[in-house]
């Protein structure tokens, strides 16, 4: 018999396409109009406090939940129902997601490859995520950035075109999160489209192509994380005078806080700023000690924007 | 085919992890047995007024045991270790994959069927040994038929008080609340019931499931097996099976 259940792979440029996706629960909008595109081979983060739809929206592209209103293709279907033809082409990682803990890493990868169609070596996944020492370890006795660990690997065992990630590194150690990262880059690097949320802004920033910041369920922006940070247009600029050595005048709005001289000055006023700082620093024969130049990080732009935001529903 | 064989594997996961879980396997397999011994020694060489005449008290028992050990693996086990499996989102990590809902339950099902069989050879052939039971060779398929047909009803009806439970800490409580009226109303504890007590737990598929048993080891018996009462355990599954499929829950409740 052929293979009925796997439809054939459509190029198509757009993996997820969502339009006015609402979701409720009783009185509360999960959910308000909510539109998103993820592009092939893209790794999109989406980004935003507790409750701001993320967990809905992804549960509802992973075809768990169900949605009041709106339009959701995943791979060109709708996961409404989770048909089982969308399920062979998707990988999961779901936070805090039971496993049987009776079986061993091994048992359980080998158990989960047995549902796909084209699956991927069960060993060579383990390898992947480090846990090959583990291989024949009971789950229940697993640390828990072990199992975390496995979770990311039976998200990848069946080959998805498209992987969920939500808040995969949640409970990590930073050496762990970074082996993490690593597997994600490779997977993305190899033509995998990944979704993913995450609380972690640098996993954002070293992970995503593009990042999603959502509010109260709504998309409230945007843009690559480097846009996102250009689009401040603020630049800081800071150094820490010595005892008693004099102080520039410029520019305007400098401040001397903590012991460091501080100027936040445009984008396209940095070169000019920094030539006169230095200028000034040699005529008067000042050393410019610890001298740095700082673009905001996606974490200072992310917590601008949900105070923004945050303030706007205050004023209404 | 690829289904067929997925079940197969699938029963083989549930085996294995069941027997690697001291609590489990450990309150499954010991308590039946414990029953056996305690009422062998209680009432043994005592005799039981069957409608057909007296038999050996070990020949009643022995149905009576093979009732509690059969829905004590399946009903019992099944409600609590699918809500806690439900609420660990073990349930819900297998449904994001393509694997069927099938072949989910299905390995649980077949495993709890694959443990009642187990149980029952361990309980007749005990009781064989220990206590002088007799079993007519006859009889056996009869009693195979009996014990899937048991084993499968009380696993739809696990699958059933599953969906119904709100998470894993109630279910335990949950499925005993359920049974436990059960079993002495139907007389699987204490052998002489009132006769409308019996009428009326006749109507359950506890009653009817201890007295097609009752009725395979029945040695005056010229009747054979009570097909009847089976029956009515069958219906019972059939029913919970169904709604079983419409109300069953694989995600906890946010």
């Amino acid at each position: 018999m052929p293979e009925a259940t796997t439809p054939p792979v459509i190029d198509q440029p757009n993996v997820i396409e969502v339009r006015g996706l609402e979701k409720r629960f009783g009185d509360f909008e999960a959910v308000r109009g909510l539109d998103l595109t993820v592009r092939r081979g893209e790794v999109l983060a989406i980004l935003g406090p507790n409750g701001a739809g993320k967990t809905t929206t992804i549960e509802i592209l992973e075809g768990y939940g169900e949605r009041d209103a709106g339009d959701v293709r995943v791979l060109g279907v709708d996961p409404a129902g989770a048909p089982r033809a969308l399920r062979e082409r998707i990988g999961i990682v779901l936070q805090e997601c039971g496993i049987d803990r009776f079986l061993t890493c091994r048992e359980v990868l080998q158990q989960h490859a047995s549902f796909y169609p084209d699956p991927r070596d069960p060993d060579e996944l383990l390898e992947l995520v480090g846990l090959t020492e583990k291989a024949g370890e009971r789950v229940k006795r697993l640390s828990g950035g072990q199992q975390r660990r496995l979770d990311l690997a039976l998200g990848m065992v069946g080959n998805p075109e498209l992987l969920f990630l939500d808040e995969p590194t949640t409970g990590f150690d930073p050496q762990a999160r970074r082996q993490a990262w690593e597997i994600v880059q490779a997977l993305a690097s190899g033509g995998t489209t990944v979704l993913l949320t995450t609380h972690y802004l640098e996993e954002a920033q070293v992970l995503a192509d593009r990042v999603v910041v959502f509010s109260r369920g709504e998309v409230v922006e945007t843009g690559t994380p480097a846009e996102l940070s250009a689009r401040t247009g603020v630049v800081q600029i800071a150094y820490e005078p010595a005892a008693g050595q004099p102080l520039p005048e410029l520019p305007e709005g400098a401040v001397l806080a903590d012991g460091r001289w501080q100027a936040e000055v445009t984008e396209d006023a940095v070169t000019r700023v920094l030539a006169a700082l230095s200028g000034w620093a040699v005529a008067s024969g000042v050393e410019l000690g610890g001298l740095t130049v700082t673009r905001p990080s996606l974490e200072d732009i992310y917590l601008a924007l949900i105070a923004e935001e945050n303030e706007e529903i205050a004023d209404a | 085919m690829r289904e067929l064989r997925l079940l197969i594997r699938q029963i083989g996961y549930e085996r294995r992890s069941f027997f690697r879980n001291p609590a489990a396997a450990g309150f499954t397999l010991i308590f039946p047995v414990m029953f056996l011994v305690i009422f062998g020694l209680l009432y043994g060489g005592q005799t039981y007024d069957l409608p057909s005449g007296k038999v050996d008290a070990i020949q009643y028992q022995l149905a009576q045991i093979l009732v509690f050990s059969v829905v004590g693996t399946t009903f019992v086990g099944l409600v609590t270790s699918l809500a806690i499996r439900r609420d660990s989102g073990e349930l819900k990590r297998k449904r994001g994959t393509p694997v069927s809902a099938v072949v989910i339950l299905g390995g649980v099902i077949g495993n709890g069927v694959l443990l009642s069989a187990i149980m029952s050879v361990l309980v007749v052939t005990l009781s064989v040994v220990l206590f002088g039971a007799d079993l007519p060779l006859a009889h056996v398929p009869a009693l195979v038929v009996s014990i899937v047909v048991g084993a499968l009803t009380f696993c739809a009806l696990g699958c059933l008080v599953a969906a119904i439970v709100p998470n894993g800490d109630s279910a335990s409580a949950t499925a005993n609340l359920v049974i436990f009226p059960l079993y002495f109303l139907s007389g699987i504890f204490i052998p002489d019931v009132p006769d409308s007590i019996e009428s009326f737990a006749g109507h359950f598929p506890l009653r009817p499931f201890l007295l097609s048993l009752a009725s395979v080891f029945d040695t005056k018996a010229t009747a054979g097996p009570d097909w009847g009462q089976l029956a009515i355990v069958a219906v019972w599954g059939v029913i919970a099976a169904a709604l079983a499929v419409r109300y069953f829950r694989w995600s906890p409740r946010r």
